[in-house]
């Protein structure tokens, strides 16, 4: 039917209305869990990773929007949960106002109580067919930092960066792995495809110009080790 | 000095009034939305027991019910700003929607000696309306029909000019009729109501013999 091993968590304080939820998502194939609370379901979002969250609003210990905003304000570093993880807000409240909300706060679709099943599955599979695209694009990010390998974009904190294409080979190879260190001599292969180690300075140059086009936000980018190599930027 | 008293009398009345007002249509909000949480939860586990094939047949006609709370639910939402609520058209298999309201009240039929029984003729049609509008119409129709008519009830469907007629027949007696004739009214007017709000009508008459006839007349588009 469609879930294979796609985990859902269902953010819900309602045990009816969970349990019911979790029978039909495993009966349609998803591996499926559930939490009661804002706390409890970013502690879960950490630990299992899901590919997709159904979220209340009204939780027993908070607002599901607090939720939300702690997910999207993440920066993939400092923690487990990642800033693009796919949100469908399940709430009571129905009106334009509540729906608008919830999409400013980062949700990617709003469902009002009470719902049809078949519908929250039809629109399940919409949001998870295009978080699959944009991962199959391959769009990095760190932090405020959005690289798309595709169209060759930049963005920093949602504006623009105009980087030359060994300047966007660099960042795109640096921010596959942003907490690591990469040794000049692999950066000058990957990037510049030397086959032995030669003249550092081009590398230097290039990263030099990018630290300063991405120099813009609060934390900083393309930090240099001393004759060991570059990496993106430091976990916190 | 009396005017000036009647004229702050008047105003302090007209103020109590608006208070009640609005703490009865927080009241209803309240209420409105205290439904919807448990709606949630019997419109889940229907959609489960529905995976069951045992039980695929009851879950099926208790979803339609399930569909006729769920109207009145954003009904009562709305009367707190004194509107009907929002319609939500979609193209519906009709004879699909209508045998099921049968389903549902089959249970009722049967534990007053009756059943309910189809007699569909018009073939397979489209209706593009509120789920739960038509829901609301047939379940008020067939509830007045098993509760008056003594259990025995038919629907039957033929074609009409541009639309499908639908009419659920009962037996009742003249005893029970005169029990209908006291209490009639809101059932039907709901049904009415709902069934012009889908674009189209209903008319009720006594059947030759006993029992009351209820015609409801829809526009549909047939499958090309």
């Amino acid at each position: 039917m469609g879930g294979g091993e796609t985990q859902v968590l269902v953010v819900e304080d309602d045990e009816a209305t969970a349990e019911f939820l979790l029978d039909n998502l495993r009966a349609d194939g998803y591996r499926a869990a559930a939490a009661s609370g804002v706390g409890e379901g970013l502690r879960a979002i950490e630990v299992r990773q899901p590919d997709l969250v159904l979220l209340d609003l009204l939780l027993e210990d908070g607002h599901g929007l607090e939720l939300l905003d702690t997910v999207r304000s993440a920066d993939g570093l400092a923690s487990r949960l990642d800033p693009a993880l796919p949100v469908i807000v399940l709430s009571g409240r129905s009106g334009e106002t509540d729906r608008v909300r919830g999409f400013a706060r980062g949700c990617d679709d709003y469902m009002a109580k009470p719902f049809s099943y078949p519908e929250l599955h039809a629109r399940i599979r919409a949001v998870l067919r295009r978080a699959a695209d944009r991962s199959r694009r391959g769009v990095l990010r760190v932090g405020a930092l959005v690289v798309d390998p595709i169209t060759r974009r930049v963005h920093l904190d949602g504006k623009p960066v105009h980087l030359s294409a060994k300047e966007f080979s660099l960042l795109q190879t640096l921010a596959a792995d942003p907490t690591a260190v990469f040794p000049k001599e692999q950066l000058l292969r990957d990037v510049w495809g030397y086959v032995s180690m030669g003249n550092t300075r081009t590398l230097d140059a290039h990263a030099c110009r990018l630290r300063k086009k991405l120099a813009g936000s609060a934390r900083p980018f393309v930090l240099n080790l001393r004759g060991v190599g570059y990496r993106l930027t430091e976990a916190l | 000095m009396t005017t000036l008293l009647a004229a702050v009398a008047g105003w302090m009345l007209v103020a109590a009034l608006l208070w009640e007002l609005r703490r009865r249509a927080a009241l209803v909000a309240d209420a409105a939305h205290e439904l919807r949480g448990p709606l949630t939860a019997i419109s889940l586990g229907t959609e489960a027991l529905r995976r069951q094939p045992a039980a695929r047949h009851r879950a099926e006609a208790l979803a339609t019910e399930v569909c006729r709370m769920e109207i009145a639910a954003d009904d009562v939402a709305a009367a707190a700003r004194g509107r009907r609520a929002v319609a939500h058209p979609e193209w519906l298999d009709f004879a699909r929607l209508v045998r099921r309201s049968g389903e549902a009240w089959q249970p009722a039929a049967g534990r007053r000696g009756g059943r309910v029984t189809f007699d569909w003729r018009a073939g397979a049609a489209a209706v593009r309306a509120d789920r739960r509008r038509l829901a609301q119409a047939f379940g008020n129709l067939l509830a007045n029909a098993v509760e008056h008519g003594g259990g025995e009830i038919v629907v039957r469907s033929r074609p009409a000019k541009g639309g499908i007629q639908v009419e659920v027949e009962d037996r009742g007696t003249a005893a029970s009729r005169r029990v209908r004739r006291a209490g009639r009214g809101r059932g039907i007017a709901i049904a009415t109501r709902a069934l012009e709000e889908a674009g189209g009508r209903l008319v009720s008459f006594d059947r030759p013999g006993g029992g009351r006839v209820a015609v409801a007349e829809l526009p549909v588009e047939r499958p090309s």
